[in-house]
């Protein structure tokens, strides 16, 4: 009897100990730090430090294992007593982001610098404590930005207009195409001809019948569907979300229909994206147009096409102006060493002399409003992989780049429309049934959502 | 003589103490955990949960995608359980003929797709039948068979009978497994008997094999019904994490996971969870409660 006593007594002790732990857990976040406007150690002003007078060690987080070790080397060859630990995942399952997510619940893990993507950034910027906020004291980034073009500073704002992230890339898109097919099915390779020839649905629509009809249905326009969407979602005028409804632009049903075209006429290549078909594809001799925004000249073509990237099989054309993708920094709400970490973002940002450098060695588009000038007038600044002056391609774009456009749902947005756009181009709903169908998913997705 | 008195010393607690220090925090709290967060609305950060009541589960009774991903579950685990027992039976019987020379490389050809993990096999599966360059439709259009690719992972019931497949390919070898075990435990003198009374091999099977093996496919059907009430890798591979199409393939623990790490909607995603942990108990004790009325029976 006095076991069963003490046996109940401890039973009871230990569910009593487990649901206050429970309730503490989930309590816990009250305890933490609120998102601080100003940083837990104001870093110094840094204006009169040399790069030399930095010191200590940064660790850095990132997705791409293309760029971002690259970032930190830049940033170390410039502070030579700085070391920048890079640590790479992914986001292939959403594990990149789900692990910033974790470790700012946590609080504790996070590093002094992270990176994020164009289709999550905003996600981050308004997540408390993920991003510290560097238009406050002592980081003040308005009075730096004034360079920068203005849609990536926007996107690195929270809704309340304070910036918490910095990009180095502006990313405008054209249509990359492949120069011998274009010549030789439609004649031209020129890449104003080819703008015209794809600037609106209907001759886009002309333009790849034509190409199935004298290549005798063996080369396809477009790679796959998908490609016009980053087109499409990217020329739209209104956000998918705003005053927390969704808004469905007309652009988006216009991409539906010439999809739809598309795919009935057997016009496009029905490929998915970032799938390795449809990497393979940009060596074949099948498909002759990829959706290709600056960055995609070498992360997409020059790294799939192989040695016939160098000979510039491939040309840019501008036919709609659109823009996707970019990589944005920030310094860590928990970082104890801001004062550098702020140094890397700055530098990364906003130093002209490493973004020129960083443009030439990479070829990538950068936001620095004086070096797009240089670069655009530069006659010997002539990207490999397309002959062309990539700043002359896509530089005239950049003014008509809106970067109100982008919300944190955006992402959400893009998986739900392209699955069941599938089911839909594969014949099985309806145009109705498709919407519909998406703004289930999306209420499912995002709860709090208005959707009419 | 057996002492009556039992002693009474309390170090037997040390000994079990680890145990309970390991459940408590691996299993027990977890649970209460995600109990309480579910009476929440919680996108995962570092703000506090906000309580909401009872209404994530009132969501939870008239969440059309949550019914969708039970009757989903439901559909692929039969279309995948009901082959994989017939082809086990069948094929541990086969393979448990004395006669018969080769059997040790059937048993572990048929197990080898087991072995592999269900990601890997999904993403395989996926190139398989991915349109318009999978495998499959190259195959069929090489033979003549169809003129056209054919969207295989569009269609409603090509999608969930390519799942079912997937999962009875990788499933069967190991129920023949379990089934010879079985068939092994059977008394010879049964089949000897048998044989002198001059049973067929149908007869045998039906009268002998089978009744003897009531308890092993019970078993086989109870771990089953958790496993698949459970699934998620290979239909999350496939699918590309969507369910497409129109969530028809969308079961609940992807439901969960998407609603949860997807979508940052900690409360909900934890809602799903319990309704997950009862749905699963109920069909678990139905189970138990067959088995332990066949013990009795037995």
């Amino acid at each position: 009897m006095k076991r069963m006593h003490l046996m109940r007594t401890i039973t009871l002790l230990l569910c009593a100990i487990l649901i206050m732990l429970s309730f503490t857990a989930c309590s816990k976040p009250v305890e933490s730090p609120a998102p601080a406007e100003t940083p837990q150690e104001e870093p110094q002003e840094a204006t009169e430090k040399t790069p030399e007078d930095f010191t200590g060690t940064l660790t850095f987080w990132h997705f791409n294992n293309d760029e971002g070790p690259k970032l930190a080397e830049a940033f170390m060859a410039k502070y030579p007593n700085v070391v920048v630990e890079t640590q790479i995942t992914a986001d292939t399952d959403l594990a990149y982001q789900n692990k910033i997510t974790s470790a700012i619940r946590a609080g504790s893990g996070m590093p002094d610098v992270f990176a994020a993507e164009n289709a999550f950034v905003k996600r981050f910027v308004n997540l408390p404590g993920g991003y510290a906020n560097i238009s406050a004291a002592p980081y003040h980034a308005e009075t730096l930005v004034g360079r920068n073009i203005p849609y990536t500073v926007d996107i690195g704002k929270d809704n309340s207009g304070n910036i918490k992230a910095l990009s180095w890339q502006a990313c405008p898109g054209g249509v990359g195409y492949k120069r011998d097919l274009a010549l030789e099915y439609l004649g031209t390779d020129n890449p104003d001809e080819i703008a015209a020839m794809l600037s609106t649905p209907e001759k886009i629509l002309e333009t790849a019948r034509n190409l199935k009809q004298a290549s005798n249905g063996k080369v396809k326009l477009f790679v796959g569907t998908e490609d016009l969407y980053k087109i499409y979602v990217g020329s739209r005028t209104q956000p998918w979300v705003k005053d927390n409804k969704l808004m469905i632009d007309p652009k988006m049903m216009e991409f539906v229909d010439i999809a739809k075209t598309l795919r009935e006429e057997g016009l496009e290549g029905g490929i998915r994206q970032w799938t390795p078909a449809w990497s393979a594809a940009v060596a074949d001799d099948e498909h002759v147009a990829y959706a290709i925004p600056t960055w995609a000249i070498q992360w997409v073509v020059a790294v799939n096409a192989g040695d016939e990237a160098e000979a510039g099989r491939w040309g840019i054309a501008t036919p709609i102006p659109y823009y996707e993708g970019g990589t944005w920094a920030g310094v860590s709400e928990q970082s104890q060493n801001k004062e550098l970490a702020w140094e890397f973002v700055k530098f990364l940002a906003t130093d002209a002399d490493h973004l020129r450098d960083w443009a030439k060695a990479t070829g990538d588009f950068v936001n620095h409003l004086d070096i797009v000038d240089e670069l655009m007038n530069d006659s010997d600044f002539v990207n490999k992989t397309v002959d062309q002056n990539t700043y002359q391609v896509y530089g005239p774009m950049v003014d008509k780049i809106d970067g109100g456009l982008i919300t944190q749902y955006d992402d959400q947005m893009r998986v739900a429309f392209l699955n069941i756009m599938q089911t839909y181009l594969a014949g099985n709903i309806n145009k109705e049934e498709f919407l519909q169908e998406f703004k289930d998913q999306i209420q499912a997705d995002i709860t709090d959502l208005i959707i009419e | 003589m057996i002492s009556k008195k039992i002693r009474k010393d309390h170090n037997g607690y040390i000994f079990i103490t680890p145990f309970f220090i390991i459940l408590s925090i691996f299993v027990i709290y977890p649970i209460l955990y995600s109990i309480a967060i579910s009476f929440t609305k919680w996108d995962g950060s570092i703000i506090p949960p906000e309580f909401n009541g009872i209404n994530n589960y009132k969501k939870l009774v008239n969440d059309a995608f949550f019914r969708r991903s039970i009757r989903n579950t439901w559909i692929m685990w039969l279309g995948c359980i009901i082959p994989q027992m017939i082809f086990g039976l069948g094929l541990a019987v086969f393979l448990s003929e004395r006669k018969l020379k080769g059997k040790s490389f059937f048993r572990w050809v048929y197990y080898l797709p087991n072995l592999v993990t269900m990601a890997s096999v999904g993403a395989l599966v996926f190139f398989l039948m991915n349109w318009p360059a999978g495998s499959v439709n190259r195959m069929l259009m090489t033979f003549g068979i169809i003129d056209e690719p054919y969207n295989f992972l569009e269609n409603v019931f090509a999608a969930r009978a390519t799942i079912s497949i997937t999962l009875w390919w990788m499933w069967f070898g190991y129920s023949m497994i379990i089934f010879m075990a079985g068939i092994k435990a059977i008394p010879e003198e049964y089949f000897e008997a048998a044989r002198v009374d001059g049973a067929s091999k149908w007869q045998v099977f039906w009268n002998i094999t089978l009744p003897c093996l009531k308890p092993i496919i019970l078993y086989q059907v109870v771990t089953s019904v958790i496993g698949g009430l459970t699934m998620f890798d290979v239909p999350y591979v496939l699918t590309q994490a969507r369910g497409n199409p129109q969530a028809t393939t969308l079961t609940m623990v992807m439901y969960l996971y998407n609603t949860t790490f997807a979508n940052y909607n900690f409360g909900y995603g934890a809602t799903i969870g319990v309704g997950l942990f009862v749905i699963v108990m109920i069909f678990v004790a139905i189970a138990f409660r067959l088995i332990n009325k066949n013990s009795a029976h037995d």
